[in-house]
């Protein structure tokens, strides 16, 4: 039974298009069939972090406009056959696309892979509207800031009256000291505000920034505590139970042990 | 109620023009009731000079419910192709329903202003005693007021500076600003603090009237109840940001209300659970309102006409907290069962 996912968050830049891409790469390293749609229409950026951008020949309104066929536009990824790329169209925006057409074509990408993975584009007009339309379930990103979580809080309330499930929280760039030290607010504030379970907690990493870069998702990176933190969300949303870690290794002896000494610069650990 | 134009048979809508945008003039005689089809039957009269532009509308100084207006803007736009964008009224209700629900602009007359002149806070309250004069006074200052300060101008320059008119603040007070707890809702209106609600929109009957809960997401399925002779919404769910909840008696909210989710009664607001977002009580003027909260935690809060900043550091009681206007004060305490009773001595 294929499911169709969207990542939403309301607020920009919080990570929806990393989290697709990671999510999209880690289901397909578990040897699912996923397909990644980018439905962020005109301002396409999925492409760039799958490092798929240079393979582009049609896109998502060429698909529903009936200038290709579905086939024709998915990119399938050289590393990982089980994964695709529909991409969006840069040329054009949000109101290209309605969400009928967005129903019909997850419809029809459902019969061919096991995972939808849609990320929606920012804010809560149109892109969001068309995003949410083919989607089973849906995953909230946010990042442990009031405006993202405000707008957390806004996208949980629109996806309830749209009558999907209850979403999920990836809850990203997490920072584990600064919790530590009471500046930034902690897992559990997040989620009595939200009040929606947690499904995966991402910490916050310059892994991050060099992978995207590089068109290389960080679920890739066996090394990588990031990656791996990917990867547990895919297991997740496989059905496993796997406990959320609390990254509190920060507390550590040790690093207590260098605060106290006031040594600078106590690289914060990334469990 | 006779027909209104059985009983003005010789009235007629008429246009002027401000700053080159016609503003179609509804006489004050006209009743209420039958507003709607007086202009029905009668815009025959003026439509070539609105010719299926915008316009704005002028209503002299009736009092109209929000309702009303509504409906006469959708049948001017439906029927007629009339886009309505700005509106000359006096009533103080509707102004303010006009300009969040129906994104009107609002106009009020100021009299014998120079052009460019800035209106300043002080002639705030000049300005509203002189806003909106009847139709009448309206187009005999539109030929008397001339600026002394000009030079002998053609009659058409004459015309727009007689015609100047004040665009109201629209922006939200901004008690922020001000170190004060309390600060009055209407202290960037043209009113003064001490003018009373406006009287049509408080008498009982009008709290009978349901307000439309146009923001209401479709899933809310609230029950609505009498209990003691007063209307209460019961919402059982937690309303979440951008949730809008507008209610013309009691609201009882069982789950929390999160910061950027808005409620405004008529009567008392009690949430059971977290209260972060924006609760407006006795938004009709009911000072005798109260707020309660299992945790009052909202920056701000408002009682009838009052505007409280809520304290910063957040207290931990185990009791709810309840606000209540207490001498023009919004107070913010401990529930411990007495302060319903003076809430109901007021």
């Amino acid at each position: 039974m294929s499911q169709c996912i969207v990542v939403t968050s309301g607020k920009g830049g919080v990570g929806k298009t990393t989290t697709s891409a990671n999510l999209a790469v880690a289901l397909a390293r578990m040897g699912q069939k996923v397909v990644c749609v980018d439905a962020d229409i005109g301002l396409r950026n999925l492409d760039v972090v799958l490092g798929l951008e240079n393979r582009i020949v049609y896109d998502l309104v060429n698909v529903i406009e009936g200038e290709c066929r579905l086939k024709q536009a998915l990119i399938k990824d050289k590393r990982l056959p089980n994964l695709s790329l529909l991409p969006a169209a840069q040329t054009r925006d949000k109101n290209a696309v309605t969400p009928d057409d967005m129903k019909r074509l997850v419809e029809d990408m459902k019969r061919d892979f096991d995972w939808v993975i849609i990320d929606c584009p920012a804010g809560i007009e149109q892109g969001f509207k068309n995003s949410i339309a083919g989607a089973d379930r849906a995953i909230v990103v946010t990042t442990p800031e009031v405006s993202a979580i405000r707008d957390a809080d806004r996208i949980v309330g629109l996806i309830e009256a749209h009558e999907l499930p209850e979403p999920e929280l990836i809850l990203n760039r997490y920072r584990p000291g600064m919790v530590h030290r009471g500046d930034m607010m902690s897992k559990d504030d997040i989620l009595e505000i939200l009040a929606i379970p947690l499904i995966g907690l991402i910490p916050d990493h310059e892994d991050i920034i060099t992978s995207t870069n590089r068109g290389m998702p960080v679920a890739f990176d066996d090394e990588s505590a990031v990656g791996a933190a990917y990867r547990r969300i895919a297991r997740r949303l496989m059905g496993e139970q796997i406990a959320v870690p609390d990254f509190t290794d920060n507390a550590s002896f040790w690093n207590v042990f260098k605060r106290w000494m006031g040594i600078k610069g106590a690289q914060e650990v990334i469990g | 109620m006779s027909s209104p134009e059985a009983a003005f048979p010789r009235l007629h809508l008429r246009v002027h023009y401000d700053d080159g945008v016609p503003v179609l003039v509804v006489p004050d005689e006209i009743a209420l009731a039958g507003m709607k089809d007086y202009v029905r039957e009668r815009i025959a009269d003026v439509l070539p000079d609105l010719g299926g532009r915008a316009a704005r509308i002028h209503l002299g100084d009736r009092e109209i419910a929000l309702f009303d207006l509504r409906r006469l803007l959708h049948m001017l736009r439906d029927e007629f192709q009339v886009e309505i964008t700005g509106l000359y009224v006096k009533d103080l209700s509707v102004r303010r329903f006009a300009e969040r629900e129906l994104k009107l602009k609002l106009f009020v007359r100021v009299e014998n202003k120079a052009p460019g002149q800035e209106a300043v806070p002080g002639d705030a309250e000049a300005a509203a005693a002189a806003a909106m004069p009847g139709m009448s006074d309206l187009l005999s200052a539109l030929s008397e007021v001339t600026d002394p300060q000009d030079p002998p101008a053609p009659p058409r320059v004459a015309e727009a500076v007689a015609t100047t008119f004040e665009v109201d603040p629209t922006d939200a007070p901004d008690p922020a600003v001000d170190d004060a707890v309390e600060v009055e809702i209407d202290a960037d209106d043209e009113t003064t603090a001490e003018e009373p609600v406006p009287e049509a929109f408080d008498p009982p009957d009008a709290r009978r009237r349901a307000i439309p809960l146009p923001e209401m997401p479709r899933d809310l399925d609230p029950d609505v109840d009498e209990m003691g002779g007063r209307r209460v919404l019961t919402l059982r769910r937690t309303l979440r940001s951008g949730t809008a909840i507008r209610y013309d008696g009691d609201v009882y909210v069982f789950g929390d209300v999160n910061a950027g989710a808005q409620v405004r009664a008529g009567g008392s607001v009690i949430v059971f659970g977290k209260l972060r977002g924006q609760v407006h009580a006795g938004a009709q003027g009911e000072e005798s309102a109260f707020i309660m909260a299992f945790d009052l935690a909202s920056a701000q809060l408002r009682i009838a006409r009052h505007i409280a900043i809520a304290p910063a550091h957040a207290r931990d009681t185990f009791v709810p907290d309840i606000a209540t206007v207490v001498d023009g004060q919004i107070i913010i305490e401990p529930y411990a069962g007495r302060v319903a009773a003076r809430a109901a001595r007021r």
